[in-house]
């Protein structure tokens, strides 16, 4: 590659490149107060080249990382207007129209200069808990304009020139129900960049900044490529997929997305191209999120070994979708559930589109994966602590999605999310911590994954219930795939995993079980008065001490033919309860004992036959529906 | 002439794409039955079945079970299972794959 010394010292600044791009996401966790970004890992870093380009983001929450780039590029088109870009800037922004997914998403950019050269800039971006609007947590049901849903903050110097801005930090900290967790996470990533920043000048030193330069943008050029080179061994054509989902935050309204991708040699094009109008809910993205979204969409199956560089994936992209739609919005269309929403829509469909491509890949079919879980759930509870503090924020056990089967083995239990990387759920005791709740269980749940040879990984229930707690708790829940079954999809003959779930079961005997010392490890040891299911969206009333509250995320996408499926796994699934013995006779055609569980071979051969043939027999031709 | 099949390449477990004088055609992986040139799209050539959403687990009777359907395609020879599409009622089968050979 041009201006780059030997291979050996590209290989060694690249990774270390990778490195920094790491390190500094870790700087950043251990400086921040906030769980979500120090146990969850709900943020991202970047490095871009001068101009904006993505050379790497780090592997936390790529659908925070995803973005950067384009709001990277705004600042650079923007400068002028903001008193140039000089050695010491800072800029802080969370407009999703800029370059990030939805506003509690707040990034931080910082140009890096060496011997008064842009070297490169650093990015990191968020979860922020609160950012104002009309609900905790910022991310509101029923409102139909971004403006209600929390402050946006088009780029602004939160250190100019060396100097931190205190002005713009408190105008920024009065709309907010969570100001000391915003400052710290304003510090953490201050503290994050000049840890990278030192590595970044020690590195110019050491080897001169041409050198640097010449590695960074050879970095674009490798993963461009590579993935290329990638592209090239998979055959032609189009593949196509249609999802569904539940819900926009103001009506039980379904949307529909669809892609037709195409890939040809080394190119692909992501047409989406009859996908619904833009929402007047927030599970819009915009048209930067999109981007962000399909190389989320990409990253797990196609680009594991290639450096996550957003401006090489973008080379080879090209984007087809009208204006306004759910994954294109216009301003000023409400965007706060984006990532969750809209995005994991959009990033559904492409991971679709691109498990069908590799299956046709001599090379690469071990590679190809049903989709994961539909997306996150999210669970925002408000009111006071345990010490009558105002209490705000996320409940992250919906992270827990299961993951999609593959040609070679079952999808993961519990596994969490494919465009979110890195991202966790926190343990129980920090969520009792922090939160004034009990948690009563975690389990994998029933019933929950996508049928196959292999199948999906589980969904995860939690129970918990409100403990200590001054008043009782606000929740409101932000999912989708709740009435929608078609959130996510299997590969090749497998089926989709199921809806997810959120409940309430009112007025529990919960307390006087906890009294007799009696631990509870599911719903059916309990007495309670009535059960309420939620929406995907919206608020589930207060919920008190003897309120039991369940979370249930969905799993992931089976993959094959179900009758294909060992029998000694299908026995296995049974005993560990994922589905129910009547269903391992249906769908996988497997005749397990009830009492022992053992497998009759012979019935389950027969039982396996009777099904192939009642398929024929109440089956149609396509073309002969198509006629009809 | 002779029929003679040269296996190009695998698409999963479901298909084989395979050249027949001279004629990439795409044909079933279990029982070799030939749904076409490669250029078609084998779900189309396949037989549909519609069942609905609670088959494959109880939590989906608690979402919009009448809006949705699930289709399965399956192999018109040996039955074998080659597609899932969970759609709504309403709406059309989609393509699924066209490859370009």
């Amino acid at each position: 590659m041009k201006g780059i010394a030997d291979p050996i010292t590209f290989e060694i600044l690249m990774n270390r490149f990778s490195s920094i791009t790491t390190e500094q996401g870790i700087v950043a966790a251990k400086i921040s107060g906030s769980q979500v970004i120090n146990e969850c890992f709900d943020f991202n870093t970047g490095v871009m080249d001068k101009d904006g380009n993505g050379i790497f983001f780090g592997s936390f929450n790529t659908m925070v990382g995803s973005a950067m780039d384009s709001g990277c590029k705004w600042i650079i088109n923007h400068a002028k207007d903001m008193g140039g870009i000089n050695e010491g800037d800072i800029f802080i922004y969370n407009d999703p129209w800029v370059g990030c997914m939805h506003q509690n998403d707040v990034h931080m950019m910082a140009p890096v200069f060496f011997k008064g050269q842009i070297v490169c800039w650093q990015g990191l971006g968020m979860h922020e808990a609160d950012l104002g609007g009309m609900v905790p947590g910022s991310m509101g049901v029923g409102f139909e304009d971004s403006r209600a849903e929390a402050i946006l903050v088009p780029p602004v110097k939160i250190v100019d020139k060396g100097v931190y801005r205190k002005d713009i930090e408190m105008f920024i900290t009065r709309t907010t129900r969570n100001p000391i967790s915003i400052i710290m996470n304003i510090k953490a990533r201050m503290g994050a960049f000049n840890f990278a920043r030192d590595r970044i000048i020690e590195t110019c030193k050491e080897y001169g900044i041409e050198t640097v330069l010449a590695v960074l943008e050879g970095t674009i050029e490798y993963a461009r490529e590579a993935l290329k080179k990638k592209l090239r061994e998979v055959p032609n054509g189009t593949w196509y997929q249609n999802l569904y989902w539940d819900h926009d935050g103001t009506h039980s309204t379904t949307y529909k997305g669809m892609l037709a991708m195409t890939k040809k040699d080394d190119k692909l094009t992501f047409d989406f191209r009859g996908t619904s109008s833009q929402a007047p809910g927030m599970i819009n993205i915009t048209r930067p999120g999109l981007s962000g979204a399909i190389i989320c969409g990409l990253l797990p199956m196609l680009c594991f070994d290639i450096p996550r560089s957003a401006a090489a994936l973008k080379d080879i992209m090209e984007v087809i979708c009208d204006d306004g739609t759910i994954f294109t919005a216009n301003y000023p269309a409400p965007t706060g559930g984006g990532p969750i929403q809209a995005g994991s829509f959009a990033a559904n469909l492409v991971y679709s589109c691109i498990g069908k491509m590799l299956a046709g890949s001599v090379k690469f079919r071990e590679e190809a994966q049903a989709c994961w879980s539909a997306n996150f759930m999210g669970m925002f509870v408000a009111g006071l602590d345990k010490d009558g503090l105002p209490m705000n924020g996320a409940i992250m056990d919906g992270s827990a999605g299961g993951g999609g089967a593959t040609r070679e083995h079952d999808g993961v239990d519990a596994a969490g999310l494919m465009v979110v990387l890195y991202m966790i759920m926190a343990n129980v005791e920090s969520n009792e911590n922090i939160y004034p709740i009990l948690q009563l269980w975690r389990r994998r749940a029933p019933e929950t994954c996508g049928h196959g040879k292999y199948r999906g990984g589980t969904g995860m229930q939690t129970a918990y219930k409100a403990h200590k707690n001054p008043i009782p708790i606000f929740p409101i829940n932000i999912s989708a795939g709740h009435a929608s079954p078609g959130s996510s999809n299997g590969l090749l003959g497998g089926y989709m995993p199921s809806v997810q779930m959120i409940s309430i079961a009112r007025n529990s005997n919960i307390l006087e079980l906890l009294k007799q010392g009696k631990g509870v490890r599911n719903l059916e040891e309990m007495t309670y008065e009535r059960f309420d299911i939620g929406e995907s969206k919206g608020f589930l009333g207060m919920f008190n001490g003897s309120d039991m509250v369940i979370q249930m995320t969905c799993g992931g996408g089976g993959y094959g033919d179900a009758l294909e499926r060992d029998p000694l796994l299908v026995q296995r699934d049974v005993r560990e309860e994922i589905y129910p013995l009547d269903m391992a006779r249906e769908i996988y055609g497997c005749v397990l004992n009830p009492n022992t569980l053992e497998i009759d071979m012979a019935a389950t051969e027969s039982q396996r036959q009777n099904i192939r043939k009642k398929r024929l027999e109440e089956g149609k031709l396509v073309s002969e529906v198509l006629k009809a | 002439m002779t029929n003679e099949k040269e296996v190009l390449f695998p698409i999963g477990d479901s298909f084989q794409v395979v050249e027949v004088n001279g004629e990439k055609h795409i044909v079933c992986i279990k029982c070799g039955h030939d749904y076409g040139l490669a250029n078609e799209d084998p779900k189309m050539k396949s037989v549909m079945r519609e069942r609905p959403v609670t088959i494959t687990s109880k939590w989906n009777g608690y979402g919009a079970v009448d809006d949705y359907v699930i289709r399965e395609f399956y192999c018109p020879s040996c039955a074998l299972m080659i597609v899932v599409n969970t759609s709504m009622n309403e709406d059309p089968i989609f393509i699924e794959m066209s490859l370009s050979l």
